[in-house]
């Protein structure tokens, strides 16, 4: 009987797998108690009980360790009639050692207990055990709810025990009051629960049949409705097909397996989660714990900083490169300005040489002429001017930024940089650029940025540029090309977006658009530093932040983040 | 015809073949160093009017060339001819008398406008 209630009565409870040590603790504290009881009731029966039953306090040694005891300790004889009643009782259940003393137990546990069907249970068993006067081997445990005589509610742990000495059986209760201590659990269990609902990381465990015992609010992303009935985890959580693996792993090795996923959902965005899985190391109530997180963010950061590591060295790189190609580039070009000069008349020495030789100057030339000479050291130098042009590109690229910034208004460098493009020769030469809508969504009140104006012009200028570019592709010719310009800002930064409706950016190349030297241009048509150099002026001169979004067939969207003056 | 000379310091050898090609067609006697201790070898000997100056040399640098050499000819000039196109003039060679019409970044595309400051300075 005890057992059955004693099952239901101790309804699984997380917190007690949280507090296993506290309740340990417990126990011990209660085996003391019962220890001396069980002494006193065989100290009891050897004796004297007088008429009221009350024992003879002279005669008990143990009197005080009953009666100043931490828990409430009740004894009464096979009759029900009290004859112990220490302070503690009292003070748990109000009533006092003169208004018990002599009375019925079966009376006062039941204005104690009435409160609960538990109670009823436990009274109807004391009845049978004291009308068989049946000792308990063992003795009972309960948790229960009591109410004192003030009507107040608490929480209560209820031993019943009993023993036989002397032919006589002896029945004691012994009461401890809990009401802090649950109080104390309860909040410990809150703050725990507060604890991991406020990680981001998704924590689910779940039991040897895979059914979801635990989880936290993070776990709520992977959850398809809210059929409280389902409690399979891959039925509960269809959305963690992904870590199917690890489980498996986890399952068939019972050690802690750790593993990352890259997860595309259902919007197309391309997802990373960092997957633990734990063998939950409980002999009574085995499973696993699993952890989720999503390091979307942190993937996409550290690819960030390769980026720009990589970016920093091709810098370093150049501007070294820079300077020793500029040597040889040098020889070129002089050594073409002295072919010319040795081959024209003007100089009395060249006449002079051709003279000795028996050769006509005007014979020399005309056979440069014929043979082209001239074109051909024309082109030399044409090829080192183009050398130098990228070298000088290069090094901008390179250069750390020592012009003066100065205080601007971002909507200003904006239109600037727009009226450049209107202007620029290039451009018209090759578009009709006012066939290209702009539309322009501005931000009202956008704070000044301190900037070189000249470089955020060159950057933003570059991108429009390449938008242009990108609508009048002639294997993408684009309806309704249109061009959007944003400007919005936070307390700490302001955005430019430059997106257009072109043909987009492949996802191979979105990686590698800001490196050097890379460009999707016809050769010759472009150096392929204007990102690059967009990317350093950003990044590296004025701490901001520049980085696309883009899909093929999508358009293109350029987000360049610029840090507000004095934050 | 100026017989003045000229003094091409640079660790290139064909910049200075071709620097001095140019310079005596255009009737400048020329000498030239590939590094600055045999320039300023040079410089000691006297009868040199101007110094053309690569920077980045073996061993001493042009500017400090050109800081030694000056002590040794106040009356020389310097042109500085740097492959270095990011290369600002300092103010201690600002200070010597130099300003930066006096540097040439190579490649240079038309050798005249260094003949032509030549001219001017001598």
């Amino acid at each position: 009987m005890y057992g059955s209630l004693l099952f239901f009565y101790r309804t699984i409870h997380f917190i007690k797998e949280m507090t296993a040590l506290n309740i340990l603790y417990f126990l011990i504290i209660g085996l003391q108690t019962l220890v001396l009881i069980l002494v006193l009731m065989k100290k009891k029966s050897s004796i004297a009980v007088n008429g009221n039953n009350e024992i003879n306090k002279n005669d008990c040694s143990l009197r005080p360790v009953v009666e100043n005891n931490v828990d409430g300790i009740i004894l009464y004889d096979k009759s029900g009639t009290i004859f112990e009643w220490n302070k503690s009782i009292e003070k748990i259940t109000g009533f006092t050692k003169d208004e018990v003393i002599g009375a019925n137990i079966f009376h006062i546990l039941k204005q104690l207990l009435k409160i609960n069907q538990v109670g009823k249970f436990i009274i109807d068993d004391l009845a049978v055990d004291l009308i068989n006067e049946t000792p308990q081997k063992d003795p009972s445990f309960f948790e229960i709810l009591i109410k004192d005589k003030k009507g107040e509610t608490k929480n209560v742990e209820l031993y019943i025990i009993s023993g036989k000495s002397n032919n006589e059986t002896i029945f004691g209760n012994i009461i401890r009051d809990i009401t802090e201590k649950e109080k104390e659990i309860k909040e410990t269990y809150f703050y725990l629960q507060y604890i991991i609902d406020s990680i981001k990381t998704t924590i689910i465990t779940v039991d040897k049949d895979f059914n979801v015992t635990h989880e936290n609010k993070a776990a709520a992303r992977f959850r398809n409705g809210t059929d409280p009935e389902i409690n399979y985890l891959f039925t509960k959580y269809p959305k963690l097909g992904f870590i199917r693996e690890c489980f498996d792993k986890c399952t068939d090795s019972n050690k802690i397996i750790n593993d990352s996923r890259m997860v595309i959902n259902e919007t197309g965005e391309t997802l990373y989660y960092a997957i633990s899985v734990f063998p939950l190391s409980d002999e009574i109530r085995p499973g696993k714990v699993i952890m989720v997180d999503d390091i979307t963010e942190r993937i996409k950061m550290e690819e960030v900083m390769i980026q720009s590591e990589k970016m920093m060295s091709v810098a370093g790189l150049a501007a070294g490169m820079a300077h020793e190609i500029n040597n040889p580039l040098g020889t070129i070009s002089q050594g073409c300005q002295n072919l010319i000069r040795r081959t024209s008349f003007s100089l009395p020495k060249n006449v002079e040489a051709a003279n000795k030789l028996g050769i006509l100057p005007e014979n020399i030339n005309k056979y440069f002429e014929i043979r082209e000479i001239f074109e051909i050291i024309n082109s030399i130098q044409q090829a080192s001017q183009k050398a130098s042009e990228i070298i000088k590109n290069m090094l901008q690229f390179s250069r750390r930024s020592e012009s003066k910034k100065v205080l601007y208004n971002p909507e200003k460098l904006l239109n600037e940089s727009l009226d450049l493009l209107y202007n620029d020769y290039d451009l018209k030469k090759n578009f009709d650029i006012r066939s290209i809508k702009i539309i322009k969504e501005i931000a009202c009140a956008v704070p000044d940025i301190k900037v070189t104006v000249t470089e955020i012009q060159q950057v933003l200028f570059n991108i429009i540029q390449n938008a242009v570019h990108a609508l009048k592709l002639n294997s993408y010719p684009s309806e309704n090309p249109v061009i959007t310009l944003r400007l919005k800002y936070t307390i700490s930064e302001i955005t430019y977006e430059i997106e257009d409706n072109g043909p987009g950016i492949l996802e191979s190349h979105k990686n590698r658009i800001f490196e050097p030297f890379f460009s999707t241009k016809e050769v010759g048509k472009g150096t392929g530093l204007g990102l690059s150099v967009a990317f350093m002026i950003i990044k590296n001169n004025h701490k901001g932040n520049i980085s696309v979004e883009s899909a093929p067939g999508k358009g293109a969207k350029f987000i360049i983040k610029l840090p507000v003056y004095g934050f | 015809m100026c017989t003045k000379k000229l003094l091409i310091l640079d660790d290139d050898e064909t910049i200075r073949f071709n620097m001095k090609l140019y310079l005596e067609d255009e009737g400048f006697e020329c000498t030239d160093a590939g590094d600055a201790d045999s320039a300023l070898l040079l410089a000691r000997k006297g009868g040199i009017a101007l110094s053309i100056v690569d920077l980045r040399l073996p061993g001493i640098n042009g500017e400090e060339y050109i800081k030694k050499s000056i002590v040794l000819n106040p009356e020389m000039k310097y042109l500085i001819h740097t492959g270095n196109t990011q290369y600002i003039l300092s103010q201690e060679l600002s200070d010597l008398g130099l300003n930066h019409e006096d540097v040439f970044y190579k490649p240079v595309e038309s050798f005249e406008i260094i003949v032509n400051r030549i001219k001017q300075h001598l």
